[in-house]
């Protein structure tokens, strides 16, 4: 039996696979080394935990530390899935109004095949996001809209948000519709232009 | 003092730099890998919508409401032609690191692609980008995509070991973080929230009659993921109920892909529960793949060495 080893022993290189020691391996098996990187695995796993923890004193203290850092690397994240309810579906239908009042209606989310459409979840994660966060997208919505539908030379689009309705099982089985859409309309916005999409 | 010290100074360094099964690493590159080459190619007929001026959000609205941290090559990459190229490059870069090609070389530049594509379109960014910002930003770190692995004594295994211990930290933290917010929720606690979830009209694609007639079942199925959710960050851990968390963790994953047409999340949680598998399952596979021909001895999962160091070898 060879005597027990100790995460500092220094490159021992039994293996006959790195004989000669790098600089790499020189720094990370020393006691130096080994310190700097629990200082970084220490300070990545609570940055972890300060993204992902719910508001508290402790993280209203924390988290300005990490923010900028987890934003940079794309890492800022709480992890909520479904929780602490399942959302509401969405749904975002709109008017194209034309140049003699005739109104043209279009459907966004539920124009989409499920299964067709590989790009569902990405694309549908759009149409809610401009549902809950009017105004903020509304207007790009708007110019978008203007220039796909371009030769129907439109004047205002108008966009109608639906939420939908919380259907228990029970109501289910006694035939309540699951997409009885309660629609918001929204105030038309002009378009800009009715220069053809680039 | 010093006494009291040494032992869990010892324990401390070995968990994190002589972790007995650095070949995870491997099962969730080609995993996430697999997963973004889907999410990728997925994105082709809907990129010029979502990622340049001419889509749904010009750069000039975006950048009006963007967090000043978060950076995109692709608000400078703004024409079709552009966004069309840096998506074929984020393309073959995710089909190169799930096959383990060039990784050392491929890795960072998918990262920053993954990244650009996140940060330009962050109202289109579900669970699946999460999941894998994270894990690729990990995997970045690691020595991955090599034929064979670290030896046991190198720098380069204690790098490989510290890494495999943040992703399971982070796969635990997800899973404990998503099921303590669950127990806020009226739908989860009284057994409801899978119903919910599956009529959403975002993830109907199921005749849902026979699942409504069977109320048993739903709340089965919620309390299910709860108790999956919360028991995988504690049990995991342990050789004896691991197999059991990660299989249950899988089947979790496998339901919301097909019950909901998550896929691509499901893919690439999936790929981040693979950092638990255990060793041998990893051998097995590696005997799967030898037997099929299909390797000869490149695998990623060939031990360097005389594999992972021991104090009982004599």
């Amino acid at each position: 039996m060879r005597p027990p080893t100790t995460p500092l022993d220094k490159g021992r290189g039994e293996s006959g696979i790195s004989q000669a020691p790098s600089a790499t391996h020189l720094v990370m098996n020393s006691t130096l080394g080994r310190i700097v990187g629990s200082v970084a695995v220490s300070v990545a796993v609570l940055g972890m935990v300060v993204s992902a923890a719910p508001k508290s004193a402790i993280k209203y203290v924390s988290y300005p530390v990490f923010a900028p850092t987890l934003q940079i690397l794309n890492v800022d994240t709480s992890w909520g899935y479904f929780s602490p309810n399942p959302t509401r579906g969405f749904v975002v239908r709109y008017d194209v109004i034309d140049a003699s009042g005739g109104r043209h209606s279009f459907r966004l989310t539920e124009s989409l095949s499920r299964w067709g459409d590989i790009g569902y979840t990405r694309v549908t994660g759009y149409y809610t996001e401009l549902g809950e966060s009017r105004p903020r997208y509304a207007q790009g919505a708007a110019r978008h809209l203007c220039n796909r539908h371009h030769d129907l030379d439109p004047r205002q689009i108008e966009l109608m948000v639906g939420t939908q309705p919380k259907v228990n099982p029970v109501e289910f089985l006694r035939g309540k519709d699951l997409y009885e859409f309660k629609f918001e309309r929204w105030d038309p916005i002009a378009c800009e232009t009715s220069s053809p999409r680039s | 003092m010093r006494d009291l010290l040494t032992p869990f100074v010892t324990a401390w360094m070995r968990w994190w730099f002589e972790a007995p099964e650095i070949r995870g690493l491997e099962l969730v590159r080609a995993g996430l890998g697999f997963a973004m080459l889907v999410s990728f190619a997925a994105q082709a007929y809907c990129l010029f919508d979502l990622y340049t001026d001419a889509g749904w959000v010009s750069l000039a609205e975006l950048k009006a409401h963007r967090n000043p941290w978060r950076w995109s090559l692709l608000f400078y990459l703004t024409t079709p032609w552009q966004v069309r190229l840096a998506w074929l490059a984020a393309v073959v870069g995710s089909a190169a690191f799930m096959v383990g090609w060039k990784t050392a070389w491929v890795k960072w530049p998918l990262w920053v692609l993954h990244t650009s594509f996140c940060n330009r379109a962050p109202y289109s960014m579900y669970g699946m980008d999460d999941i894998a910002a994270v894990l690729l930003l990990l995997l970045c770190l690691a020595p991955i995509g090599r034929s064979r692995l670290p030896a046991p004594d190198s720098a380069e295994y204690a790098r490989a070991s510290a890494i495999t211990r943040l992703i399971q930290i982070q796969m635990a933290i997800v899973f404990f973080f998503s099921g303590a917010e669950k127990l806020r929720g009226s739908q989860w606690w009284h057994g409801d929230a899978v119903w919910f979830a599956l009529t959403d009209i975002e993830f109907h694609i199921w005749p849902l009659a026979p699942l409504a007639s069977r109320l048993w079942l739903i709340n089965a199925m919620t309390y299910g993921s709860v108790l999956v959710e919360l028991a995988y960050p504690f049990r995991i851990w342990d050789d004896n109920t691991r197999p059991y968390l990660l299989v249950a963790a899988i089947g979790l994953h496998v339901g919301i892909g097909v019950m909901m047409g998550l896929v691509q999340f499901a893919i690439a949680m999936i790929a981040g529960h693979l950092i638990f598998t255990p060793s041998g399952w990893i051998d097995q596979l590696r005997w799967l793949l030898r037997s099929l021909g299909s390797t000869n001895g490149t695998t990623g999962l060939d031990r360097g060495g005389r594999g992972p160091r021991t104090d009982l070898e004599p």
